[in-house]
């Protein structure tokens, strides 16, 4: 493996992609019984490859754990009271759905970063490295393309919806890149070709030649990245599955359930995705860096992202497919606990993030953070160990690294172990089954 | 001695590395300044002139990074790479690639006397300007700035390309307005006009302004920008103009966002990686449909009567160079296989020639 690995530097695309889909196909077959083997030689743990597919909530400005998922008394209060839910944790009034599927999901308190500039905190959350230097660092899509291949043979491993592509492949190839949906009800445009196929493979032809010289002339990663998009937009176009992208096979009352806007939407098109076999979907929910009027700004974005959270919630569960699909709600960083009736500004120190399907505990909230919610107080969770985290229930073998191109050992998260006390040692069902 | 008292103490973190604090250290908030003896009379002043005063000495000659500032990110503009990356910090000028470059340039910048064009022209009669591209230094090799980098262009830069070729010089000539109409109203109340007035007058403001409007909208202040009439204007929403002509940020689906813009979320944002996205856009979108069958540059093409002679026009178009002799057979061999000139724009288009600056 590591030898394959090294050929990464100049390896043909194709020859790449063959040789990590021998190696993931080899990894299916060896038993995760080497996973936390700091422990002495323990059974493979059930929630280790529970999901086959990653739904990345990520929720653009920063979240504020105070008023969302960490709710606060004192001076901390924000403008919405504490509810109940159906688990035995508090959220705020913002979040009366995301309440109701509570007993689903596993929250955590105890976030731990460093950047509170929006930029930075996007790329460390999607990377859960620093950004720095000339090296590009991969998203978790990408990471499961390298270690357990493509997850559909003609639709892509990892889409993005309501963002660009970039924050993706890092140093892998560009065939690990997300493909990007601007507006998840259009769906996938383009991908018909202009005219007739025959006119097409003539252009094609035609356009590989006359451009040969200039790709052979200039061996440069960003042009070997384009000759890659080429290369993966071709097959797209031929793919039979591309309906998958198309909204227009929902029931309207199902479209409306999930809201009538680009998040929600987004979360009804990453349900179809993950239906049809792709891996990772990040769905991104701008609109939550509340500086100044965080009562009424909450009171506009908080209830798009409660409603289509809580569909998707249910909807995955009716179609029996929580089990098998993670929801991963993150975001940049948390907002400062302070508050004077206006807003609150960025805080990276201490936030909460959350978790519900694909092998986590339910109804469970792990970490805490202080009395007004500065600091954390018990359990903190890096970055890195949300990523090993995730990682593991996606059935990755972190603790063997990848090799960037100039030689540099690199891990899921940085080295970061995954929390185990996320992760419930039986399925859901088999407890159920017990009573 | 500090000049501002803190509202709220920020420490340095626990595991502090650096040897300029120690971990967990109060820090003390200081005034920025480049030379003591310029230190500017903040405390006391009239505090109507302090945005003066911050912007004098912000631009000051004398301010050692202002000048580095937009020097080093003209570089970056034409070089593909700047003398100090990330362009947003500064903060250390040594610690730049080339630090005596990036003097040197800020000094040419003062030169100039922040003439940007001045600056950009004699950057470009540079011989190391016109030297051949290199390609991008893998990780960790340095770069001694031989020449330009191949670089792909930016999002503005693509759109901007290909609207040319689409409308031709005219495309010049259009100029569109996206200011908003601002209105200043009266109030037939009292207010008090302070944030603390404005939350608490909401609703007869609103209610005052809706009654003014017809069908025009009133923003309703999300994010404290405050309460004001504009007169939508969408004219050139969806038109083929410049870049710059167009709204900012585009729609997410237009092609200036696949190809890259900035959604204008956060700084900086302008993204040249590519995706598959985008080269499905530029195979099989509407405005490559256009540039094949109703362009300006497809109708100056015809206008040449060989089928040579409408190659080489197409070349130069694209490419601003003349075709090979084998490149202008295969266009040639291709039109008598049954594609047509706007196939060849087609592939002319799509290639990485096209795409990346050399």
């Amino acid at each position: 493996m590591k030898q394959l690995l090294n050929l990464l530097d100049a390896p043909t695309r194709r020859q790449f992609v063959e040789r990590c889909a021998a190696a993931a196909f080899g990894l299916n077959v060896i038993p995760a019984t080497q996973l936390l083997a700091d422990e002495t030689n323990p059974p493979p743990h059930p929630a280790f490859g529970k999901a086959k597919s990653v739904i990345w909530i990520m929720l653009g400005g920063g979240l504020s754990h105070i008023d969302s998922l960490d709710p606060k008394d004192g001076k901390s209060k924000g403008p919405a009271g504490k509810i109940e839910t159906a688990a035995d944790f508090q959220v705020t009034s913002f979040f009366p759905g995301l309440a109701t599927v509570a007993d689903r999901m596993c929250v955590i308190r105890s976030m731990e970063a460093k950047i509170g500039v929006h930029k930075p905190a996007q790329y460390f959350m999607r990377t859960a490295y620093e950004a720095r230097g000339t090296i590009l660092h991969p998203n978790l899509g990408a990471w499961g393309s390298h270690y357990l291949g493509r997850s559909s043979d003609t639709l892509p491993s990892s889409v993005c919806i309501n963002r660009r592509s970039d924050q993706g492949n890092g140093f892998f190839p560009a065939s690990y890149a997300p493909l990007a949906i601007g507006e998840p009800s259009q769906g996938i445009s383009n991908v018909r070709a202009i005219g007739d196929a025959g006119k097409n493979r003539k252009r094609l032809a035609l356009l590989n030649g006359l451009d040969a010289d200039f790709r052979k002339r200039f061996e440069d990663k960003g042009v070997n990245a384009y000759n890659g998009f080429y290369d993966d937009a071709l097959v797209l176009m031929k793919s039979k599955e591309l309906t998958a992208f198309d909204l227009a096979g929902e029931t309207e009352s199902i479209r409306t359930a999930y809201g009538n806007n680009a998040f929600g939407q987004g979360c009804l098109l990453a349900r179809r995705l993950v239906a049809s076999g792709v891996r990772f979907i990040e769905v991104t929910h701008d609109g939550w860096d509340h500086h100044k009027a965080l009562a009424d700004e909450m009171g506009e974005v908080a209830p798009v992202f409660d409603q289509a959270f809580a569909t998707l919630i249910t909807d995955l569960e009716q179609r029996g497919m929580l089990d098998s699909t993670l929801v991963v709600v993150a975001t940049e960083f948390g907002r400062k606990p302070d508050f004077n009736g206006g807003g609150r500004s960025h805080h990276p120190v201490c936030f909460s993030t959350a978790l519900a399907g694909g092998g986590v505990k339910r109804g469970f909230v792990y970490g805490r953070s202080d009395k007004l919610g500065y600091r954390v107080d018990e359990n903190a969770v890096s970055v890195g160990a949300f990523h090993a985290s995730v990682a593991f229930t996606a059935g990755m073998n972190i603790k063997k690294p990848a090799i960037s191109p100039s030689g540099r050992p690199m891990t899921i998260g940085d080295g970061a172990t995954p929390i185990r006390e996320l992760f419930a040692r039986r399925s859901f069902k088999s407890l159920a089954s017990q009573f | 001695m500090s000049l501002i008292e803190p509202v709220q103490p920020s420490f340095f973190p626990k595991d502090y590395a650096y040897d300029d604090a120690k971990p967990g250290a109060k820090v003390v908030p200081r005034f920025i300044a480049w030379d003591d003896e310029k230190k500017m009379p903040v405390a006391g002043s009239d505090s109507r002139r302090l945005r003066k005063q911050f912007a004098d000495w912000m631009t000051s000659p004398d301010n050692p990074r202002f000048a580095a500032a937009i020097a080093n990110r003209l570089w970056k503009k034409l070089f593909g790479v700047a003398v100090k990356e990330p362009v947003t910090d500064l903060d250390v000028l040594a610690d730049a690639t080339n630090p005596e470059l990036l003097g040197l340039i800020a000094q040419l910048m003062k030169d100039v006397d922040f003439d940007l064009r001045e600056f950009q022209r004699i950057i470009l009669n540079t011989k190391t300007y016109q030297q051949q591209v290199s390609v991008t230094p893998s990780e960790g090799e340095a770069f001694r700035f031989s020449g330009p980098l191949l670089r792909r262009m930016t999002a503005e830069q693509v759109w901007d390309s290909i609207v040319l070729l689409l409308r031709g010089p005219e495309v010049d000539a259009i100029r569109t307005d996206h200011a908003p109409r601002m209105e200043r109203l009266m109030f037939p109340f009292e207010i008090t006009h302070d944030r603390k007035g404005i939350v608490q007058d909401r609703e007869k403001i609103f209610a005052f302004a809706r009654s003014l409007l017809g069908d025009r909208k009133v923003s309703n202040g999300a994010g404290g920008r405050g309460l004001f009439l504009r007169t939508p204007k969408s004219r050139g929403a969806n038109a083929w103009l410049r870049a710059s002509e167009l709204r900012q940020p585009m729609p997410p689906t237009h092609f200036l966002r696949i190809a890259g813009q900035s959604a204008r979320e956060v700084a900086d944002d302008g993204s040249t990686e590519g995706g598959i996205t985008e080269s499905l856009a530029m195979m099989n979108g509407e405005i490559t449909e256009a540039l094949m069958t109703k362009s300006a540059v497809l109708k100056d093409t015809r206008r040449n009567r060989t089928e040579a002679e409408q190659i080489e026009f197409l070349y130069q178009a694209f490419f601003s160079r003349q075709p090979d002799q084998q490149d202008k057979e295969r266009c040639v061999a291709a039109l008598a296989r049954g594609l047509e000139l706007g196939d060849i724009i087609w592939s002319l288009l799509n290639s990485r020639e096209f795409i990346f600056i050399q």
